[in-house]
């Protein structure tokens, strides 16, 4: 079971997490997240939405899902 | 070869469906008068648009004609590249978009150019053209083994017919035909793909039995770090290497975000495809291979002759005629959408940094029809050499990542560091674009010596090194890059690095600086004249709340 779990926790808290964070530090820094534009608005959820997802289901995935037999419906 | 007479009706839709493409496409492309618009539209396409051309462009038929090999081998695992990867579009957010959207430069080459000097850009302009053609050749390639594994036509006769087809409008419209022509594919991608994938679980008795009859082992969230063919830190390491070039110095990828009306539209684009319609898109490429291992395993089907003929196997067991032919549209679709982005995107690199260094003081139109000639021999010409080397190699995925392995890493290097940082210099990043590629070369020719030290979990005679190759050259050109770093080299200034680093200046100053500029015909921050560059530097040292205050 580790030799499958390494996998997971270098995609994700190696490659998602920094960048993910990075990506919003800087539009941040660039005054975009009071930013009232529909383009700027759907960007925000977008990413919010998009980061937590990415960090989430792939301990969902293998901790919960997998365990199970991933009865996704 | 199959009885082919039982293909008619599936013949006629796919007939029909390249009459309407390529019409349309002809259509759309009449209104193309500049290479401006031929090469990045002219920044004249809606976010969406180029948000779907841009998926099209990546759920291409190398896609799902590999991953469904791959599905059928790791099963669910297979997914893992579509969710966590697409990760890397915040690399592209934060650091590419602003950068390239404001330099307005069509190409990365021409990025290099200014960023650098002259020989950088052609380093990495030869090493960016070698990876367009790989790729534009392995899609063309998978669908040929798809059509192979289907109804036993050659591979090359395949090849021949659709190069020559797509060549047509690609040539006609540039990258116009290319985007309006993407997104009317992407419908015919989606009912296609949708229709595998119901009729595949329909076939097996519902998802219950899918997930009942996949192997457990196939249901993780990635590989063993011991499998041989797909290792998983070889696969965390190649992938995201590979990835992160994919949107910091991919042609089509800077074209189809370069052509969004708007720096946010780019990476509101970026963000659609990479945290939206890609994760969706895992659907139509691994599911085909993972419901052909459940029906395997129930016993339903046998084994595949090969694993390289999946999702042949599977279409050619379980959809009926008829609907075959509209999956196949689908696919075709897929396929046709990325080869005519990969024969626009060569064309726009070799037209933009090779041949104008070499012929300067040509007319506009003198370019156009070059490029329009150009597409021909691109897109029906280089697939053949590439295939002939593909041929040879029975594992799909292998074939693309040894070849793409070669030249990615030194140019991600050079991108990268020349955006984060002013100190780095034009030798380091010729220098690390040169070492990838020899370092990568020595891996695959002299493994026992140059790969073994990088394979981790697997030994360097197993399928999946290939995955390690990609390490081999990042590291040669992170090593290179650093040692060239130390050698004495004139450095250019804060004015001729204006636009081309990150904060320098920072993206409010940036946008404003280039609309200022467009009101002057000047198209991109670069360009600018010395005294504007001087007075918005000046204005990057106050800090932003304070300049916005003051109501700069």
């Amino acid at each position: 079971m580790g030799s499958y779990m390494i996998g997971t926790w270098l995609f994700t808290l190696f490659s998602i997490l920094p960048l993910g964070l990075w990506s919003i530090y800087s539009l941040t820094a660039e005054g975009w997240m009071s930013n009232k534009g529909p383009v700027e608005k759907a960007m925000k959820i977008i990413l919010w939405v998009g980061i937590s997802y990415q960090i989430l289901l792939p301990f969902y995935w293998c901790y919960i899902l997998a365990p199970k037999g991933i009865p996704f419906f | 070869m199959q009885n082919l007479s039982a293909y008619t009706i599936d013949f006629v839709i796919i007939g029909i469906y390249l009459a309407i493409i390529i019409s349309y496409g002809v259509y759309q492309g009449q209104k193309v008068k500049t290479s401006a618009e031929f090469f990045v539209a002219d920044k004249r396409m809606p976010w969406w648009a180029t948000a779907i051309a841009f998926t099209t462009l990546v759920l291409s038929t190398q896609d799902i004609v590999s991953y469904s090999e791959t599905g059928y081998i790791v099963g669910f695992t297979a997914f893992n590249p579509y969710i966590s990867i697409t990760g890397f579009v915040y690399l592209f957010i934060a650091l590419g978009a602003p950068i390239y959207y404001f330099t307005g430069v069509y190409t990365v080459p021409e990025y290099l150019k200014n960023r650098y000097n002259e020989g950088t850009s052609i380093a990495g302009s030869v090493a960016i053209l070698i990876f367009l053609l790989a790729i534009m050749s392995f899609n063309t390639y998978a669908f040929a083994v798809l059509i192979e594994g289907l109804v036993g036509f050659p591979v090359l006769l395949t090849i021949l017919v659709l190069t020559i087809l797509i060549s047509i409008y690609t040539s006609i419209g540039g990258v116009v035909s290319v985007i309006t022509v993407d997104v009317l594919q992407a419908v015919f991608l989606i009912i296609g793909g949708l229709l595998v994938v119901f009729i595949g679980v329909h076939a097996i008795g519902g998802w219950g039995e899918l997930v009942a009859w996949t192997p457990q082992q196939n249901m993780m969230y990635t590989t063993s770090i011991n499998d041989p063919r797909y290792p998983a830190v070889g696969m965390w390491m190649g992938i995201s290497i590979i990835i992160a070039a994919f949107y910091m110095m991919h042609q089509g990828v800077l074209q189809k975000c370069l052509a969004a009306r708007s720096m946010n539209g780019s990476r509101l684009t970026m963000l659609v495809y990479g945290l939206v319609l890609l994760p969706a898109g895992c659907l139509f490429t691994g599911t085909p291979g993972v419901i052909t291992r459940a029906l395997v395993e129930k016993g339903i089907l046998a084994e595949p002759d090969s694993t390289g003929h999946t999702l042949a196997y599977l279409l050619n067991s379980i959809i009926p005629h008829g609907v075959l032919g509209l999956v196949i549209a689908g696919y075709m679709a897929a396929m046709i959408s990325t080869t005519d982005s990969y024969i626009n995107s060569s064309v726009t690199v070799f037209i933009n940094d090779i041949y104008q260094k070499l012929n300067k003081g040509k007319s506009d139109k003198h370019y156009l029809t070059l490029a329009r000639v150009l597409t021909y021999v691109i897109g029906i010409g280089v697939p053949f050499l590439f295939v002939q080397y593909f041929m040879n190699i029975p594992y799909l995925m292998a074939a693309f990542y040894s070849i793409s392995s070669a030249v990615v890493p030194g140019v991600l290097v050079a991108v990268i560091c020349g955006m984060l940082s002013k100190k780095f210099k034009a030798i380091a990043a010729t220098g690390s674009i040169i070492a990838s590629i020899v370092g990568t070369m020595l891996s695959i020719f002299i493994p026992s010596i140059f790969l073994k030290p990088f394979c981790i979990g697997i030994a360097y005679t197993d399928p999946g090194a290939s995955w390690f190759q990609t390490v081999a050259g990042f590291v040669w050109a992170i090593v290179v890059a650093i040692l060239f770093s130390l050698i004495p080299e004139k450095k250019k200034n804060d004015i001729q690095l204006f636009g081309l680093v990150r904060n320098h200046p920072r993206p409010d100053i940036a946008r404003k600086a280039y609309f200022v500029g467009l009101t002057k015909n000047v198209k991109g921050l670069h360009l600018l004249p010395v005294e504007d560059k001087t007075r918005y530097l000046e204005e990057n040292k106050i800090p932003m709340v304070k300049y916005w205050k003051e109501g700069q």
